[in-house]
């Protein structure tokens, strides 16, 4: 049975009726249209599908869309600071070459987003230990660390 | 737990905003209902085995998620997250031990949604918190339709997935009885850092006075059906002078007598005891050290 939820999401309000067996990626994808948001492996290994909650990262895989109700959601349409701008993690990730496949970079985006937001100035181990719930089977994880220390130098 | 893969005509998602409302819901629903909580078990359930006819979420329910301290005790909500309790100053200080292991689950995503609560309840032989937590002589408080009882972790747990719960329990808090003196550790052997269920955990906790082990608790993970007390070989630790590794042989032969592990897809038996034995003579070198 159909059932309604109550969320935001980048900043917009919805409210919409969804099939209760949906997971949080299943409504953001299919229902929101928001494909930013990758699906991997569906069972909370990979973090292709990371957004951010309140604050804190999270694989929407692994979460029932129902559970969202009055909960406010980041994915990675909502990170840029204006309508097609990018985020300054985005061009970082960019100028450091962090992105080949493309396709773990919105979630190690939203991880990355979180570390930032709980650290001010992140060591190497801190940003490895915050990237470690995110695959990436392309870069070998330099680059993308590499990229992250950009930031926290330039905080 | 009957699982029929329920269409979404036929599979209820339900939350209460009370205790006795969710647990007087789950006995009217018996065993066609399933608890979640962060979920990422319940899940990962659901991809295997279908969808039950009712999920309940704890979610909507408030003041379940906290670490409180007395004189005496730590008292943790039972929705507390697994980065709450790895990041509580509280549990660094006092439970080392669950703090490690805590902070050692899955990923920090997982971490972030994943309860404490539910890894017990979830009732793998390899739940990361349970030996840390078996050590530290931790109890439940269950409630059941408004009435409330506590158990001692260590006859919680039945088996692979299964556990003394019946209809309508709901485990609301995990207390911890303060140990002044002693010190503890936890240790994950696996073959990555994240994301790893484990090949073998062991959680220690002891008392030390001038290089005599004066009590000990030794606990282990995915070397049993359930996360065990390791009872013959903490005795075998008690009253030993331990000045280097030669001091141990006798721990680890009885060790590797004591518990009886199985070949996996994680590792083999043989692997096991071996690792079981170097970890519990380099934690009891690592603990009589940090004493010294």
């Amino acid at each position: 049975m159909m059932k309604k939820l109550n969320f935001v999401v980048n900043n917009r309000k919805y409210s919409i009726e969804v099939d209760p067996r949906k997971t949080l990626l299943d409504v953001l994808r299919e229902d929101l249209k928001l494909t930013g948001t990758k699906k991997g492996c569906g069972s909370g290994e990979c973090g292709a599908c990371t957004v951010v909650i309140d604050g804190q990262n999270v694989n929407s895989c692994m979460v029932f869309a129902l559970d969202m109700e009055g909960k406010e959601v980041i994915t990675i349409e909502g990170l840029a600071p204006k309508s097609g701008e990018i985020h300054p993690i985005q061009q970082a990730f960019v100028d450091h070459g962090a992105i080949q496949c493309g396709f773990c970079s919105p979630g190690m985006i939203m991880s990355t987003s979180a570390i930032l937001e709980k650290h001010e100035k992140p060591t190497e181990e801190q940003i490895r230990e915050g990237i470690s719930g995110n695959l990436c089977r392309c870069t070998g994880y330099v680059k993308i660390v590499d990229a992250i220390q950009s930031l926290a130098e330039n905080k | 737990m009957i699982m029929n893969n329920s269409s979404a005509e036929k599979f209820f998602f339900e939350s209460f905003s009370t205790l006795k409302e969710t647990s007087e819901f789950l006995v009217s629903k018996g065993n066609v209902a399933m608890i979640s909580a962060g979920s990422t078990d319940v899940l990962v359930h659901t991809q295997k085995r279908g969808f039950p006819n009712y999920i309940v979420s704890l979610n909507q329910i408030q003041d379940l998620n906290y670490v409180n301290v007395d004189k005496n005790e730590v008292r943790i909500g039972s929705l507390t997250t697994l980065t709450e309790i790895s990041e509580s100053q509280i549990i660094i200080e006092k439970f080392p031990a669950l703090s490690k292991a805590a902070g050692q689950v899955g990923s920090p995503q997982i971490r972030n949604r994943a309860t404490i609560a539910g890894n017990l309840c979830n009732a793998s032989p390899a739940a990361d918190t349970a030996p840390a937590l078996l050590v530290y002589d931790a109890k439940l408080k269950i409630f059941n339709q408004g009435n409330e009882r506590i158990v001692e972790l260590s006859e919680f747990f039945v088996g692979p997935g299964k556990t003394i719960l019946e209809n309508g329990d709901i485990v609301i808090e995990i207390i911890l009885p303060i140990q002044k003196k002693s010190v503890s550790s936890f240790v994950k052997i696996g073959k990555r850092k994240a994301l790893e269920i484990s090949i073998m955990s062991m959680a220690m906790s002891v008392e030390i006075e001038n290089n005599i082990i004066k009590s000990a608790k030794v606990a282990c993970g995915s070397v049993a059906p359930k996360p065990v007390l390791i009872n013959k070989t903490a005795k075998s630790l008690v009253g030993l002078e331990v000045k280097d590794e030669l001091d141990l042989v006798n721990a680890i032969e009885i060790i590797k007598k004591e518990v009886t592990p199985i070949d996996d897809i994680r590792g083999t038996a043989n692997y096991r005891l071996h690792m079981l034995g170097v970890t519990l003579k380099r934690m009891v070198l690592e603990l009589v050290r940090s004493e010294a």
